[in-house]
């Protein structure tokens, strides 16, 4: 087993997951190849961890993994102290409704409901009565500033104003977690922006953790560490302060 | 390592999942309307099917019996006139009506068992000759020749012959399936004689009776007897021999008709008459017939004009207007009868829904039709909402939200293209039926039942094929992990 990635200044904060020895691998015998050799690495409770690489690194795998969509060939994803490939199907409908939120590259609505309604699936996945999931979707829907067009269709709306809603939706259950898979990617730079603060918002005012993978440079004014991923490894794990340091020593790498 | 407490989910309830569907549906309206559609027209075929073949069936059984009974009218006052031909009392006697049979034994006066042994002989003949018929081409040449088959039998009374048909028989080596050959050689030898003697005091019998009834109504022909029957027609009937089956009201109101029929036959072969109706109708005066002139005096003003014409070469009094009319109505009635049976006889009721074989096969197999239609509509239909399903899984829906999701889907959508498929096909069996049968195809009494049934068989195949249908597909969907499910575009 891998030794777990610290960083330096690792402080006594509550860990929330925690990947060992993580592995996927597509095909079989010659043909094997590789999306993840082995990723060790923890994120803290509340922290807001980007996770940045090039195309190809491996980088969506891992979030699939640690979103409990996809199974690991080997090796084993700790939610909360629960172990994913543990938990029966049941369990795992739990989980992703309750303890786990998603935000899409593609916004992925449901294109037949509206705003509200996109917003009040999950509760009712959770069994939240009609009345008071349409209070808690308009309060979610008021959180990204959307609260007027709750009774808009995705096709009525922006690519901005979609990824609030999907952002408003995976909020729906107060999950601990949040996972943006390159949330910002179609978007423009002043949108864009806009979803970087809204996220940074929920990370400070709720406390809830989120992974957010990117290539957006502007992530890194937000997050409080970054983790690079290539060839299915963890390259390393940094603190912002860190990087500001070291910036100029890469050569704008970054 | 900490365990998780999960709950377990609320069920989709039914209103709930009518609404998701009902909402998903409006936004594919397109491709709901499709598979709808596609629906509609597997029950409507369905539905078609059944009820035309229902309704056919019943419209032939009708004209059939409607037709034999005329018919058997016809032949009761044949009776009366002409005693039956030698030929005719043999087929009578294998096809055992009981009326006739009574009639046969109280003109033969024999005893019950010899009248019964005869009849068994009849019938004996009967199969034997229809063994022969039903020989192969090669085999009835050799056997039969140039021969009818009664002839054949008639000459294989003489020992020579029947030595040589055996010699032939054996020759072919038919096997005892095709002909019974003790059957064939025991009726030859003896029993022919015997039935021969039966059919002889039958005929002789019946001869008697006739002439009894021409003494009793001299100088009137039976048919203008039973037309106008004196009081003591009956009487005479039943003293004569001659079984009543039927009433003396509908024979003799048959007897009416054939009679004016004739009558008004008779008067367009005079030359006056012929010319002015071939003026009428546009006609060489050689193709008047009476069909067509019955046909062109269905209503009122032309019944009164034919009854005018008529009128002047001395037809009876009583060929007015309104009677020619309803002459005409009969005849048409009757033409119809005949044209929608043809020669056929309907087969009897049987198997499922009293469908003739043939349709049966149909029917199946457009069953089949309609399962691949309606299975590819689903499939396409789940597999193009793959990403959907996948968001869904990823909100925490269970596997069963998702297939229980599609299933009420088609459910809804069977529901809706049962009910457009039924009245489809109900409207199609309607127009079908009135071009081949007219009006007598809506006689539905009798069959009510199975017509219900039927409709009720094809709008629950319908549904239950939609439903299926998409179970199927929706299963794989749901089973697949989320981020593959996304990954098929």
């Amino acid at each position: 087993m891998m030794p777990e990635t610290q960083t330096r200044e690792a402080p006594k904060k509550a860990v929330i997951i925690r990947t060992l020895g993580l592995e996927k691998s597509y095909g079989m015998g010659d043909a094997t190849t590789y999306a993840l050799r082995g990723v060790a690495t923890t994120i803290f409770r509340s922290e807001f961890i980007a996770v940045m690489g090039p195309s190809g690194s491996g980088k969506s795998t891992f979030f699939n993994m640690i979103g409990a969509l996809d199974a690991p060939t080997r090796g084993r994803i700790l939610i909360d102290e629960v172990d994913v490939a543990q938990l029966s199907a049941v369990e795992l409908a739990f989980l992703r409704c309750q303890k786990i939120g998603y935000i899409f590259q593609s916004y992925n609505l449901i294109r037949y409901m509206t705003a509200l309604e996109n917003v009040t699936v999950p509760m009712t996945f959770a069994g939240v009565v009609p009345e008071e999931a349409r209070r808690r979707g308009l309060e979610l829907l008021d959180l990204v500033g959307l609260k007027d067009r709750w009774g808009h269709r995705p096709i009525e709306m922006s690519g901005g104003q979609q990824q609030r809603v999907a952002i408003a939706r995976s909020m729906s259950n107060n999950p601990k977690i949040l996972l943006a898979d390159e949330p910002t990617a179609n978007l423009d730079f002043k949108t864009g922006q806009d979803i970087l603060e809204i996220l940074q918002r929920i990370n400070r005012e709720r406390g809830v953790t989120i992974v957010c993978s990117t290539h957006d440079h502007r992530l890194l004014n937000v997050c409080d560490r970054i983790m690079w991923i290539r060839d299915g490894l963890v390259e390393r794990v940094e603190s912002r302060e860190n990087i500001r340091i070291k910036l100029g020593n890469i050569g704008g790498e970054a | 390592m900490k365990a998780i407490i999960a709950q377990r989910q609320v069920a989709l309830g039914p209103a709930r999942g009518i609404q998701l569907a009902l909402s998903g549906m409006s936004y594919r309206m397109f491709r709901s309307a499709v598979t709808i559609a596609i629906l509609a027209l597997a029950t409507a075929f369905l539905v078609h099917m059944l009820v035309y073949g229902l309704l056919a069936g019943q419209t032939e059984r009708n004209a059939y019996t409607e037709l034999s009974r005329l018919r058997g009218f016809g032949e009761q006052i044949t009776r009366l006139a002409r005693a039956d031909s030698p030929a005719k009392i043999v087929s009578t006697l294998a096809l055992g009506q009981p009326a006739r049979l009574a009639e046969y034994q109280r003109w033969a006066k024999r005893d019950v068992g010899e009248f019964a042994r005869g009849k068994a002989v009849a019938e004996r003949l009967a199969r034997v000759r229809e063994s022969l018929t039903e020989l192969p081409p090669t085999a009835q040449a050799v056997l039969i020749g140039d021969l009818t088959p009664d002839e054949l039998l008639e000459s294989l009374r003489e020992p020579a012959a029947l030595a040589r048909f055996n010699k032939k028989l054996a020759e072919l080596q038919l096997g005892s399936a095709a002909i019974n050959q003790p059957e064939l050689v025991q009726l030859v030898t003896s029993e022919m004689e015997k039935l021969q003697q039966l059919t002889t005091a039958i005929a002789t019998g019946h001869e008697e009776a006739v002439r009894g009834f021409s003494q009793h109504f001299p100088n009137r022909t039976a048919e203008v007897v039973a037309a106008e029957p004196p009081a003591d027609f009956g009487n005479t009937l039943s003293s004569l021999g001659y079984s009543q089956n039927g009433n003396l009201a509908e024979l003799s109101e048959f007897a009416r008709n054939a009679r004016d029929e004739r009558k008004i036959s008779e008067l367009l072969l005079e030359a006056d008459v012929r010319s002015s109706v071939a003026r009428e109708l546009n006609l060489l005066p050689k193709d008047v017939d009476l069909p067509t002139t019955l046909a062109y005096s269905q209503d009122a003003e032309h019944a009164v004009w034919l009854s005018g014409v008529l009128a002047q070469v001395n037809a009876p009094k009583h060929l007015n207007g309104p009677r020619i009319q309803a002459i005409a109505e009969v005849f048409k009635h009757r033409a119809r009868l005949e044209e929608i049976l043809g020669d056929r006889v309907p087969s009897a009721e049987g198997g499922f829904l009293g469908l003739p074989e043939r349709l049966r096969w149909l029917v199946l197999l457009s069953f089949l039709v309609c399962v691949v239609g309606v299975a590819n509509a689903m499939l396409m239909s789940v597999t193009e909402r793959f990403t959907e399903i996948a968001t869904i899984k990823c909100l925490g829906a269970m596997d069963g939200f998702v297939m229980m999701l599609f299933v009420f889907e088609a459910a809804i959508q069977g529901v809706i293209g049962g009910v457009v498929g039924l009245v489809l096909g109900l409207v199609l069996a309607a127009l079908r039926g009135a071009a081949e049968y007219g009006g007598l195809f809506f006689s539905i009494g009798g069959i009510g039942g199975e017509l219900l049934l039927g409709m009720l068989f094809s709008f629950v195949v319908g549904v239950l094929l939609a439903a299926l249908a998409a179970v199927g597909p929706s299963w794989v969907a749901a089973r697949l992990s989320p981020m593959e499910a996304m990954r098929v575009e």
